[in-house]
């Protein structure tokens, strides 16, 4: 199957575009365009064709060409057309055509009457092409609306595909591409068959066969509601689980915040501590100033005296510093301080003679000058320790002003960074994650105890068909409707297990494809370990650290994965619908473009069996890069260009 | 969609089960993929189909597999 023209008249800017797409070579399509070309309207447009819905957020208020609408006058009707030709395969054709009136009043442009849909199949050359008189029927035989996600979409919004998607939409994804969900149904509607046969079987019994029809009946329709009960109480229970998963991502993205919060009042504590440290070494400082202040303001003083001392000593005014009894004992003994006889030399004598009576000639005031001089020296000898000390209490002071300042800066930045932020909304988070789990944990226990129930009223069931049993055995009519019940029922099990057992197949090959692509999409050669669909339909990504990483994955593995999905879906469950997508590669990087590129071309290529597989792309001109062209040669793609003309405001296609 | 449908009627088939289920179970499929019921086979052709198909079934005398 295949999209071989599209045609649209008055439908945005697309006011008369045909699109001839019916050449072999059309089995790969590349449009391209600049943003705004109208590249996602397109899409638009063969989406509303089929299914007379464009998509979420965009409401179709207005499908007419501006330029149309301009020149429209008060009381003028316009029509929007979209028509999609599709081949069918073996010479059969069908187009899809949907059109739109409408009417400008006083009021202003407004849809007139209602959509009309017209599907006409060319089955041979005899009949020609037919209207079909259901074409929704048609439609959703052909093209049904459950596969829509999966053969028209929009590439950019991919991203959301698997961060929305959970396990049930997953798996009914799967079961109904893969077509089992027909399995499922046949085995409910069989055991609803069994349940009429054998209330009829109660019926046939005799007196009390309206008790046991009605108390059978009773407990069907409890199974029912109860059934019922467990899907809502199990969709609930996902929902809780699901908001508490949302919540722990918001709260792991306020980690930072947290941190943040943390590290301001630790140096709110160390700004405080360094303050009081700074208080004490100042006030050490200041102590030991004033107790060294005497000796340093005497600093210069003491210096002035002992050069003068000194000096006093060159001129022989002041006598050397010596003990003046020493000096009489060396001349009673006649040994000079020098070691030399005193008496045998006279000039010795004769000098220490004359100091000792300098000595007496400068009395007591030079004795108590000599005094002085030492202990001013002693004390002047302290002061360079006095300097130093002070030095380094002085530079310890510095380092902390430093430290407080750099702490001061942090502090600063910190706060201008949690400015309108607080720890409140943590707060607030933390206690909605709460909450959220409290709501999980209540929705599994009633969950645990409606199964219970079921249980119970399966166990009731079972009890009253052997009442039923026993009871038609006298009665051959009775008992003819009982097998019948039997039969309906075994062919259910039948049906139930089938069904269990093509599920894990499906399942198990999709898994298996699903990783196959994905792995091959992604730049991390080897990274990424194992992905699978576990029973219970949860998508689950392993790296090679073994770490989980689905629900972790960057925006363009999102997209990687979700496309992997969808071709995976299409293959594997052998839907041969086109697929068109807009903005296939927009939110993902050079090398993840030429790797997805390449796993298109090869996805959708045929086999031996099988046809191509229509794909359609709507590209921008950096998604259709060099390289990425380079890798869709291979599919010989047919390549139009997608213009906008900023007079008319409308597009060409060529 | 095919190639499922395929799947599914070719282990239908095979199901090692009495003869007449496996009818029963091809009918209904059948019925089930018909354009004209688009999926929505009434409830009362399953009980119709089960009756006509219970009719020839003799559960004892037939192997399980």
């Amino acid at each position: 199957m295949k999209i071989s023209r599209i045609k649209t008249t008055n439908f945005r800017q697309h006011r008369n575009v045909d699109i001839d797409l019916s050449s072999d070579q059309a089995d790969f399509v590349i449009l391209k365009g600049k943003n705004g070309a109208g590249k996602t309207n397109l899409l638009k447009a063969v989406t509303w064709a089929i299914y007379g819905e464009l998509d979420s957020g965009d409401t179709g208020q207005q499908l007419l060409t501006d330029s149309v609408v301009l020149s429209m006058k008060t009381g003028d009707y316009e029509d929007t057309e979209v028509l999609v030709e599709i081949d069918l395969g073996s010479g059969e054709s069908a187009y899809i055509k949907r059109k739109q009136a409408f009417k400008k009043s006083e009021k202003g442009l407004a849809p007139y009457g209602e959509t009309e849909l017209e599907v006409q199949v060319f089955r041979d050359v005899k009949t020609g092409f037919q209207v079909e008189p259901d074409p929704e029927g048609w439609i959703e035989r052909y093209l049904p609306h459950r596969f829509k996600p999966y053969f028209l979409f929009d590439g950019e919004k991919l991203e959301r595909f698997f961060q929305d998607s959970d396990a049930p939409k997953i798996k009914s994804a799967i079961q109904e591409v893969a077509r089992i969900d027909v399995l499922f149904r046949i085995q409910e509607k069989l055991s609803a068959a069994a349940n009429t046969l054998n209330v009829r079987a109660a019926k046939l019994t005799g007196t009390n066969g309206e008790k046991f029809a009605n108390e059978l009946d009773d407990v069907v329709d409890r199974i029912e509601k109860k059934s019922k009960e467990i899907d809502q109480l199990d969709k609930e229970f996902r929902d809780a689980e699901e908001a508490e998963s949302a919540l722990d991502k918001q709260l792991s993205g306020q980690k930072n915040l947290e941190a943040n919060i943390e590290r301001k009042r630790k140096i709110d504590g160390e700004l405080d501590k360094e303050n009081r440290h700074l208080k004490d070494a100042k006030d050490r400082f200041y102590l030991k100033i004033r107790s060294s202040a005497a000796t340093v303001l005497l600093a210069g003083a003491l210096r002035v005296l002992g050069e003068k001392v000194e000096e006093a000593r060159k001129n022989k005014v002041l006598p050397p510093p010596v003990d003046l009894e020493y000096l009489k004992q060396l001349l009673t003994t006649g040994t000079c301080i020098c070691g030399s006889d005193l008496k045998s030399s006279a000039e010795h004598s004769m000098h220490l003679e004359k100091v000792i009576s300098d000595y007496h000639e400068v009395g007591e005031i030079g004795n108590a000058l000599n005094e002085h001089a030492l202990t001013y020296a002693t004390e002047l000898s302290k002061l360079p320790g006095h300097v130093e000390v002070i030095a380094h209490m002085n530079s310890s002071i510095d380092d902390k002003e430093d430290e407080i300042a750099s702490l001061q800066a942090e502090q600063q930045a910190l706060a201008a960074e949690l400015e309108g932020q607080d720890n409140e909304t943590v707060r607030n988070l933390a206690k909605a994650r709460s909450q959220q789990r409290e709501i999980a944990i209540s929705k599994q226990r009633a969950l645990n105890v409606a199964r219970g129930e079921l249980k119970q009223l399966e166990s009731r069931k079972s009890d009253v068909e052997r009442e039923i049993q026993k009871a038609a055995s006298a009665n051959a009519e009775s008992a003819k409707a009982r097998q019948k019940a039997d039969f309906a029922s075994k062919a259910a099990a039948i049906a139930k297990g089938l069904y269990e057992s093509m599920n894990n197949q499906v399942r198990e090959a999709i898994s298996r494809s699903l990783e196959t692509r994905f792995k091959s999409m992604t730049w991390k050669e080897g990274y990424f370990e194992q992905v699978s669909i576990d029973p219970s339909f949860r998508v689950s990504i392993v790296t090679n650290q073994g770490v989980e990483a689905y629900g972790r994955l960057a925006a363009g593995e999102s997209v990687c994965l979700a496309f992997a999905f969808s071709l995976t879906l299409s293959k594997e469950a052998g839907l041969n619908f086109p697929m068109v997508v807009d903005t296939p590669m927009g939110r993902l990087g050079p090398d993840v473009q030429v790797n997805l590129a390449r796993v298109i071309a090869d996805a959708t290529r045929g086999d031996g069996k099988n046809p191509n597989h229509q794909m359609i792309l709507l590209m921008t001109e950096t998604e259709y890069n060099k390289q990425v062209a380079e890798e869709l040669s291979s599919r010989r793609p047919k390549v139009l260009q997608i213009n906008f003309d900023t007079k008319t405001s409308e597009t060409t296609v060529n | 969609m095919e190639t499922n449908n395929v799947a599914i009627a070719k282990a239908i088939n095979e199901l090692g089960c009495e003869e007449e289920i496996k009818k029963c179970l091809s009918r209904l499929f059948i019925e089930e993929l018909a354009p004209s019921t688009s999926g929505d086979v009434p409830q009362n052709f399953y009980v119709r189909q089960v009756e006509a198909h219970a009719e020839n079934w003799a559960p004892s005398k037939e192997p399980e597999a």
